[in-house]
């Protein structure tokens, strides 16, 4: 028969040591639920009455759940601590004389084993101290510890840390310095570096030099303003391209109390790689709960984390489907009478709505103006079946601009998770089996409340969400895991990327690095210009789209079903005019278009349905036209070209002359981005998109002296690079030259 | 276990008639060695939680606590708690440790209190402990004259003596589909009721007395029948005031000890 034994041991300073030169040691006192049967092998105190837990409860992908408690209530007894009398006092009393208040964050360990186990063979979980009580007229004393992640909770961890700092002077809307006061705060609480949240109007990015900010003023979709003397100066807690498994490391490490070591990064990286492959960005502008910050994490990756008692770290993991493989418990290893399951008809969903790019971090979370995209997933199905819709809103302000595809596995994680309401299920277990269930863990679950429509028994998923290690038994607590695919499965491999907003000059591989890792080799980069979206440029001198120098062994795959569009050459100038010498200059050539796509890594593009566009090339100016003493007309600017940002039209020539006096003709400017005529009769015509530009007329005959029209500026390249390109499927609209 | 010096007879204690050993009249006892945290001072309380360890760091052989009574002499010396028995450790009595001249060396046979019944003697006594396998330890030593009460239990009723007097909290288990999945012991102590009648008033005024009114606050060493089950030996609590029922016609006395032991 087993005899079971439980021990309790905490970790707290000598007592005696306290000074500012000495750094107390460790003193470890061991207390045990008395029996007739302790081993002479552990020394302990017996005064164990009773241990109380309240297991912790894992929120999956919503939130940090409930946090574990133990409570330790012991009895009062005679002890002697060092040489004072053994009947003087009691045990309790002369601890609450020595340690008071002092035990909160001390480490405390709860071993149950039995009887021939050694302390280190018995199972031990790990808390930490919150607060004792005691000792009281009952003669009882009580320790109420917790687990790790109760350091995370809001009254005690904030991001980022509050800043006491503030405007010393009234400063306008363009000084790029600002000062801090009161002295010394800079030094004390802000960082070198970092953006900064002035009275809660305007984001800006600064250096610092004690209390002096070098600042970038309006950033964030934020104005540059005048700031009173006396606004608050608020540090930012920022992410910029980082795993979501990283930030809230980050958050729990630096601005909590959690240690590091209790966390493996390493490990939650790698979940994070093989399992979610997403990146996230944020900006928090004033403090928030890092509770707070970390759930809406958890929700929207969809993750779960709590603290493992046993293997004493902040366990992560990426919520996914249980394997059928997983160990599986059925009517030979539950206990009797012991399995309930309850439905859980309020967390249904038929639709997820996400709401990502957050413009302005100083606007509230909750108002849906202040995001730039959203997207949806919805079973109408499930609608029909279940007879109402259920709609969850989730405002993202990790998921960046770009995100999309992000954005859409948060939708589809929540739907694929909640499109059937997952049962909670409850049942025991009994001790000493050849594996001990594990908070946390995925298992398979047999019972007789799980049958098929035919009546045949049913194997359900679950993952355990609540612990209770009694001594003899577990009780469990675990949530049904029912996952319907919608969308695509997360493939860790695949990057993809998705415009879905008109850009300029896009790097497509500044914008991945800004979404995902730097691709490896045997990565599948997988970009969409989606339909409506364009991407063009601002310069003639810069493709709209150029692809980045990915590392070798990674495939990339370029999807336009918008358009790429480079910008349009400028128009010629037109020649001036001079009726006194008389002279006529010539009309200036066009700019040549810009380009659309450039590449120098091979690219799989699939085009059918979209448009790459080189940019038109400029009208050419027009020539003058002069007579003495009579006329000076001076030629008209060629039309810029066509492009998503069309060229600027040429001026138009200047006409002058005094002897006569003449007739004086200005020339009139082309306009911009025009791809029919000029503006004039005698201007170049701006090319269509992925066409020359027209050439501008030569000055009149009829003058004295006349200058030559400017030739049309050249077409822009619909794609540079074309021999590092493959079509997937027929080639789109791709209107301009195609060179390498 | 009950351990009687080699010719002593005290031809005190008939059979059937307990002994307790509830007087202490040590004034000190020192070690050879004491790890830290762990004094021979521990000894001198009845906690048994405090005990007395040897120094890791010695050598397990010649382990001495050197103990110094008050006054008088004692007939008994009895250790509530040791782990003689589970580190095979042999051990000795004596007012001088080489060689031991009381009982001479020994290998106790089970964990239960150790009663060494002994010729009486001012002392110090000197107990010593060889070898073993773990550093020696042990918690309450008493050491005074002993108890033998007046009579013994009551023959009219059924006795359970305390060192078989097992209660114990067991969960059983059994599977959803009936197979028994194990029992789990997750707390067992030694409780019992010893019922006395026909104490001479007098006896129970003078010896019997002093002893209850000990006993309110300290344990105590029990053997329920040294004669025939010296093994049987206990350091036990009262769990219930002791309540003395007086009989109207011969005046006798009747008491009842209630008691939890470490047995």
């Amino acid at each position: 028969m087993t005899r079971a034994l439980t021990y309790v041991e905490i970790d707290i300073p000598t007592f005696g040591a306290f000074s500012p030169d000495i750094t107390p040691g460790t003193e470890t006192f061991r207390f045990t639920k008395d029996t007739d049967y302790l081993p002479n092998t552990i020394s302990a105190i017996p005064s164990i009455k009773e241990i109380a837990i309240q297991p912790q409860t894992i929120s999956l992908g919503e939130d940090l759940g409930q946090r574990g408690i133990v409570t330790i209530t012991f009895n009062d007894h005679l002890h002697s601590f060092a040489s004072e009398s053994f009947t003087a006092g009691s045990f309790w009393g002369k601890f609450r004389g020595r340690y008071g208040q002092t035990l909160q964050g001390r480490d405390l360990r709860l071993y149950r084993g039995t009887l021939g186990q050694t302390l280190e063979e018995m199972e031990t979980r790990y808390y930490t101290i919150d607060s004792t009580d005691g000792p009281n007229t009952n003669r009882e004393y009580k320790i109420i510890a917790k687990d790790a992640l109760f350091l995370a909770k809001a009254a005690q961890a904030q991001a980022p840390v509050y800043n006491s700092g503030f405007v010393s002077v009234t400063i306008n809307a363009v000084t790029t310095t600002l000062t801090l006061a009161p002295t010394g705060i800079g030094n004390a609480e802000y960082p070198s570096s970092g953006y900064v949240n002035v009275g809660g109007k305007e984001i800006m990015s600064f250096t610092r030099a004690g209390n002096t900010l070098t600042v970038v003023r309006g950033l964030l979709n934020t104005t540059a303003q005048a700031h009173d003397a006396e606004s608050r100066v608020q540090n930012i807690a920022f992410w910029e391209v980082d795993r979501p498994v990283d930030i809230i490391y980050d958050l729990l490490v630096n601005y909590t109390d959690i240690d590091a070591s209790l966390i493996s990064q390493s490990e939650w990286q790698a979940e994070n790689d093989a399992y979610l492959n997403v990146f996230y960005t944020g900006y928090v502008a004033d403090p928030r709960g890092v509770d707070v910050l970390v759930s809406e994490i958890l929700q929207q990756a969809g993750l779960a984390i709590w603290w493992d008692d046993v293997g004493q770290m902040i366990r992560l993991q990426v919520l996914r489907e249980i394997p059928t493989t997983a160990q599986t418990f059925d009517g030979d290893s539950t206990l009797q009478g012991t399995l309930e399951v309850t439905e859980q008809p309020e967390k249904r969903l038929s639709e997820v709505q996400v709401y990502f790019a957050k413009i302005n971090p100083l606007v509230q979370d909750d108002e849906d103006d202040n995001y730039r995209s959203s997207t949806k997933q919805s079973d109408s199905t499930a609608v029909t079946e279940y007879g109402s819709a259920q709609i969850k809103k989730i405002r993202s302000r990790w998921i960046p601009t770009g995100g999309r595809t992000s954005a859409e596995t948060t939708a589809n994680k929540q739907l694929g998770r909640f499109r059937d309401p997952p049962r909670n299920i409850k049942f025991s277990l009994p001790r000493d089996q050849p594996t001990n269930p594990a908070l946390g863990g995925g298992y398979q679950l047999q019972g007789y409340p799980f049958q098929t429509s035919a009546g045949v028994a049913d194997t359900v998923p679950i993952q355990i969400v609540r612990l209770n290690p009694k001594a003899e038994r577990f009780d469990i607590e675990a949530e049904e895991m029912l996952f319907t695919q919608f969308g695509a499965v997360v493939d860790p491999l695949l990057d993809t990327v998705i415009f879905d907003v008109n850009a300029n000059n896009v790097n497509l591989e500044t914008v991945h690095d800004s979404l995902y890792a730097v691709a490896v080799s045997g990565d599948v980069v997988r970009a969409f210009v989606n339909a409506g979206v364009i991407i063009g440029s601002t310069s003639t001198s810069a493709a709209a789209f150029e692809v980045g120098n990915f590392v070798a062994g990674v495939t990339v795959q370029l999807f336009v079903n918008g358009r790429i569009q480079g910008c349009g050459g400028v128009g010629g100038v037109g020649g001036d005019a001079n009726s006194d010498v008389p002279s006529a200059g010539n009309g200036t050539a066009g700019g040549a278009g810009g380009t659309a796509l450039y590449t120098r890594r091979a690219i799989l593009l699939t085009s059918t349905s979209g448009q790459i566009w080189g940019g038109g090339g400029g009208g050419g100016g027009d020539g003058g036209t002069a007579t003495a003493g009579i006329l000076a007309e001076a030629g008209d600017g060629g039309s810029g070209g066509a492009g998503t940002n069309a060229g600027a039209g040429g001026a138009g020539g200047v006409a002058s002359g005094t002897i006569g006096p003449p007739t004086l003709l200005q020339g009139t400017a082309g306009a911009g981005g025009s791809a029919a005529n000029g503006g004039h009769s005698f201007g170049g015509a701006g090319g269509n998109p992925g066409a020359n530009g027209g050439a501008g007329s030569a000055g009149s005959a009829g003058g004295d002296v006349f200058g030559s029209g400017g030739a049309g500026g050249a077409a822009g390249n619909s794609i540079d690079g074309i021999s590092f390109v493959t079509h997937a499927g027929p080639a789109g609209s791709e209107l301009g030259p195609q060179v390498n | 276990m009950i351990y009687t010096q080699s010719g002593y007879s005290p031809g005190d204690s008939p059979a059937g008639v307990p002994l307790i050993g509830y007087e202490t009249r040590i004034a000190s006892i020192t070690a050879s060695s004491a790890a830290t945290g762990f004094p021979a001072s521990n000894l001198l309380n009845p906690a048994t939680h405090l005990y007395w360890k040897a120094s890791p760091d010695s050598p397990v052989t010649n382990q001495t606590l050197t103990i110094t009574m008050s006054t008088g002499t004692v007939n008994y010396l009895a250790i509530a708690r040791h782990n003689f028995f589970e580190s095979q450790a042999s051990i000795a009595l004596g007012t001088t440790a080489s060689p031991p001249n009381i009982i001479p060396g020994f290998m106790v046979e089970d964990e239960l209190p150790i009663i060494f019944r002994i010729s009486p003697v001012a002392g110090p006594l000197i107990l010593s402990i060889n070898g073993g396998s773990l550093a020696a330890q042990a918690a309450v030593i008493y050491a005074g004259n002993i108890l033998v009460l007046e009579r013994s239990i009551k023959v009219d009723v059924q006795h359970r003596d305390i060192n078989h007097a097992r209660r114990s909290d067991v969960l059983g288990a059994m599977s959803e589909t009936g197979n028994f999945l194990g029992r789990t012991v997750i707390g067992e102590w030694r409780e019992t009721q010893a019922e006395f009648a026909w104490f001479t008033p007098s006896w129970y005024r003078d010896t019997f007395e002093p002893f209850v009114e000990n006993a309110v606050t300290e344990p105590f060493f029990w053997a329920w029948n040294p004669n025939e089950y010296p093994e049987d030996t206990a350091y036990a609590w009262l769990i219930d005031d002791v309540r003395p029922e007086t009989d109207p016609a011969t005046r006798r006395m009747a008491a009842t000890l209630s008691m939890r032991a470490i047995a």
